[in-house]
């Protein structure tokens, strides 16, 4: 592929000049061919005709007197045309015109016969044919008639050089036209690349234009757009989360700040003392819990979560869970069901993963109402559904439940990290989650692959 | 608080105010602890010194973490060693395990959770610990299944009897909420939601509701704390 030119203008271009070339090479061969024959075809009817002629005459001759008379008579007039008779015992009786070639003829053209052959005689290149006659006084004679091709070639000559000169012009003028066309091609491309070069992060929103590019292009134009698109939803995604993450960063730190400044502010008892720095542990453990459930996830987007691969029972684990959150259901019912199906991962990943569900699934539901796990097994894969029967989530924010700082409910409680945790960790297992929500049930299914 | 018999306890750590602040809690929980801030001085007291227990942090300036340790242990010193580390990397902790580390803490971590794992450390390969356990009136039968308040038997679930265990073995410990999550329940993450409150409080209207002393004390943003008052 290093021997293809870069350009694809000149690609196209030198394509188009050696396809032009090698048609006219092909056309001119033919042509040349052609020509050859016919002047062969010529040649050989008009020595036929003069040998037929000579026969003719030398059948009707008396003597080599008379023959020679008829045939002057019916050969003048001919230019070109070498005519040689020699009887078998008299010798030779006819030289036509009275030239050196024809003298030379009968000896060169000993092992003629009818059919056109070349053959050189004093210097000059001949097309000759040979036959016998039977002369009017009863002798056997032998006839060579010969015709100058020096013309005919000289002619088929000059039209090869003509035709191998036109072939040339041609194929430089078919690639000046081809560079036009090719670049005149090329323009949609040349376009699209200076419209892509406008587009920078602060103008994700522009698209290549769709209206006059080329059929060929459209995919290309489709796909590129389509690339567009989904980078400025990720930059988009990528800023809101910077700020919302700014946003939940300083928010603890700004109340933190305000209580230890006031409290500053004048002499107090050690019992006030003592609940500020309680209450600001409060605040200090949910930063560390926050930042490091970012870590987490950012480690989960670069890929460097690597779960272990110990097996998991699922039925089990979700027992456990149900356990340790159903101390929170009060009036809530909490079932656990299904088969305990084994997946190979890590314990405390896949413990954390279903613990938020679980326990957004209980904060989820009013007392009296409930909250179902099932593990089940679908398709060799294990699946596990944590149902409740909250209120349920509008459809509009099903989409984007799994995102960062998410929260449905004004003022939810959580950071807010929860679902986008699970998703990372069910991701990092190679399995997927969903999540389902209608006026029966809100249903998170959870899959994880067995093997 | 309980008296630690004079357990010695080495901190190897660089940043000031985290190594201050471990030396003070430390002596504050009854141990002798001493204090020093980089890897060489760590490993030359280590060796020295004749410590019970080392809490090191990894990335240390001169000898990291690791290096202190590979020496001790090289140098046939066993005394349990806590990592302390600012990065929670899969690979750290197998690392710090395979040298010979015996327990392994990410920054930030809670201080009730570090004193509570120095504690499990240093009790480690003691004498077999005692069936029934006992504080003022309250009477946990561990082999039996039975609690007794002031004579009365008390109701417990198999979760609320763990905790009650828990926290009767360690009587003047401040409990963290998150190790006594894992400790009863096995939930090694740090959730933000007050299971372990509720339980708690569920556990204290049993245990201490009608009855004098409390025994049950929250210290709040700390943990929860069994002792006689």
């Amino acid at each position: 592929m290093k021997l293809l030119p870069a350009s694809l203008t000149l690609r196209l271009s030198l394509a188009f000049a050696g396809l032009a070339v090698a048609v006219f090479s092909a056309l001119g061969v033919y042509l040349g061919r052609a020509a050859d024959e016919h002047m062969l075809e010529l040649d050989r009817h008009e020595l036929l005709g003069k040998l037929e002629l000579a026969r003719h005459a030398a059948a009707g001759a008396a003597s080599a007197e008379a023959l020679r008379a008829g045939l002057v008579e019916s050969l003048v007039g001919h230019h070109g045309l070498w005519v040689a008779i020699d009887g078998g015992t008299s010798g030779p009786l006819f030289r036509w015109p009275d030239e050196a070639p024809a003298g030379a003829l009968p000896g060169v053209a000993a092992e003629v016969g009818e059919a056109p052959a070349a053959v050189v005689a004093a210097g000059r290149t001949l097309r000759a044919v040979a036959g016998s006659v039977d002369t009017g006084w009863g002798e056997t004679a032998r006839v060579v008639v010969a015709r100058d091709i020096a013309h005919h070639t000289r002619f088929l000559d000059d039209m090869r050089r003509d035709f191998w000169l036109a072939v040339l012009a041609a194929a430089f003028l078919t690639v000046g036209v081809g560079v036009l066309i090719a670049r005149k091609g090329m323009a949609p491309v040349r376009s699209m690349a200076q419209a892509a070069g406008r587009i920078s992060a602060g103008s994700l929103g522009e698209r290549l234009p769709t209206r006059g590019v080329p059929t060929e292009l459209r995919e290309l134009v489709a796909a590129f757009n389509a690339m567009l698109a989904r980078l400025e939803e990720s930059f988009i995604r990528l800023s809101d989360f910077s700020a919302d993450l700014a946003h939940e960063l300083r928010t603890p730190l700004h109340s933190l700040r305000m209580q230890t400044e006031v409290s500053l502010s004048r002499v107090r008892t050690a019992d006030e003392y003592r609940d500020l720095l309680a209450s600001s542990l409060e605040e200090y453990d949910s930063l560390a819990r926050m930042i490091g459930d970012m870590l987490f996830l950012a480690k989960a987007d670069h890929g460097l979560v690597i779960p272990q691969r110990e097996p998991v029972p699922l039925l089990t684990l979700a027992r456990q869970l149900a356990e340790y959150y159903g101390i929170l259901a009060e009036g809530r019912s909490v079932s656990v069901e299904g088969v305990d199906i084994p997946v190979p991962g890590d314990r405390g990943m896949l413990q954390r993963a279903l613990g938020n569900l679980l326990a957004n699934a209980i904060r989820h539901v009013p007392e009296g109402g409930w909250v179902r796990v099932v593990v089940a097994e679908d398709c060799g894969a294990a699946r596990v559904t944590v149902a409740n029967s909250g209120q349920p989530i509008p459809a509009g924010d099903l989409p984007r439940i799994f995102e960062r700082f998410v929260r449905l409910q004004e003022g939810g409680e959580g950071s807010g990290l929860g679902l986008a945790i699970t998703r990372s960790i069910v991701h990092a297992h190679g399995g997927s989650v969903e999540v389902h929500s209608d006026t029966e049930a809100t249903r998170f299914v959870v899959g994880l692959p067995r093997s | 608080m309980r008296h630690n018999g004079g357990m010695k306890i080495l901190i190897v750590e660089d940043e000031v105010r985290t190594g201050d602040y471990l030396r003070q809690g430390l002596t504050e929980a009854g141990f002798t602890a001493d204090l020093v801030r980089d890897g060489l001085d760590g490993m030359h007291e280590g060796l020295s010194g004749g410590y019970d227990l080392i809490v090191l942090d990894v990335n240390l300036p001169g000898l990291d973490g690791w290096n202190v340790l590979k020496a001790l242990r090289a140098a046939g010193r066993e005394m349990p060693v806590l990592f302390l580390t600012a990065r929670d990397r899969v690979e750290d902790r197998v690392k710090g395990l395979e040298l010979g580390a015996d327990d392994y803490l990410v920054k930030p971590f809670a201080f009730s959770e570090l004193l509570a794992r120095v504690r499990t450390l240093l009790r480690r390969g003691r004498a077999k610990e005692p069936d029934v356990l006992v504080l003022a009136d309250l009477e946990l039968d561990v082999v039996k299944r039975r609690a007794l308040r002031a004579g009365r038997r008390i109701d417990l679930t198999a979760k609320e009897f763990a905790l009650l265990e828990l926290f009767l073995r360690r009587p003047g410990e401040v409990l963290a909420r998150s190790f006594i999550a894992s400790q009863v329940w096995d939930m090694n993450f740090d959730s933000d939601t007050n299971v372990v409150e509720v339980a708690i409080r569920r556990l204290r209207a049993k245990v201490d509701d009608g009855f004098e002393p409390k025994l049950i004390h929250t210290l709040r943003g700390m943990g929860y704390v069994l002792e006689l008052r």
